[in-house]
């Protein structure tokens, strides 16, 4: 057992702590701290499940995404509809061509993007409803591939797709609304 | 050829579920001859790189006392 190791549960969940929050940050935004506490409240339940030390990670990862489904499961049945707008057309790249923020920028695109801190990303994020944030910052901030998603979430690979497609035209143009109304795009403005 | 829009669909499914065995062919020879998706292209892969700065290894403060409480707890209840 892992606790006749001297790799026991608190040690190992101290351990994991900050790539749990950091992951719950993404996922729930200030409801991280709820998340991790749940998190580490059913790994504890759990513990004696983990065999294997060396999967503890994915093993805690788990976990943490699992919380993450029932809470937008839980939202998703009280919360506001999400309306449906003409988002799938907004492109942020074609935006930026054709605005042209920074007219004298020979990276206009990249110039923009850096301008964006992660507290500012992290709003953003904050903004997207849960159902398409989880899919996006799984596959695009930690690697998962789209089926691992999936299973994940108890959903079909087309639905995660569909999600991540709206999800990332949702990004893109929150990005762009977020920049022009936080000043980010007057030159000079801190990159 | 496939359009820009559909190449501009295809990179973002093979950005988000690579496939060793899928058929990219299309996408490759769309990117070969158009230079506007070629942007698209490289405007994707600097999206991924904003999104990898998000990630923090930092726990606030208050979080922390409140990890390390729950922790505590559950330590002196083994």
């Amino acid at each position: 057992m892992l606790e006749q190791e001297g790799t026991g549960f608190t040690g190992t969940a101290r351990a994991h702590l900050p790539r749990l929050y950091s992951l719950a940050r993404r996922l729930v935004g200030q409801h991280a701290d709820d998340l991790v506490q749940e998190c580490l409240l059913r790994a504890y339940r759990a513990w004696s499940g983990l065999r294997d030390p060396v999967a503890s990670e994915a093993w805690f990862t788990a976990i943490l995404v699992n919380c993450a489904k029932d809470r937008y499961r839980y939202v998703e049945r009280h919360a506001r509809e999400v309306p449906i707008d003409p988002v799938d057309g907004f492109s942020l790249y074609r935006t930026l061509a054709a605005e042209d923020p920074f007219p004298y920028s020979d990276s206009l695109h990249l110039d923009f993007l850096c301008r964006f801190g992660p507290e500012d990303v992290w709003q953003v994020l904050d903004d997207l409803p849960e159902l398409y944030r989880v899919p996006l910052v799984l596959v695009h901030m930690e690697g998962w591939p789209a089926r691992e998603v999936a299973d994940a979430l108890d959903v079909a690979v087309g639905t995660v797709h569909a999600r991540l497609h709206r999800g990332r035209k949702l990004f893109e143009r929150t990005l762009w609304t977020y920049a022009v109304g936080n000043d980010l795009l007057r030159t000079g403005a801190p990159a | 050829m496939m359009s820009c829009q559909e190449a501009v669909t295809a990179l973002w499914r093979h950005l988000e579920d690579p496939t060793p065995d899928g058929d990219d062919v299309g996408l490759s020879d769309h990117l070969g001859r158009c230079r506007r998706c070629c942007g698209e292209a490289e405007f994707a892969g600097m999206l991924q790189d904003l999104w990898a700065r998000t990630s923090t290894e930092v726990v606030p403060a208050p979080a922390r006392e409140r990890f390390e409480a729950l922790l505590a707890s559950l330590e002196a209840a083994t």
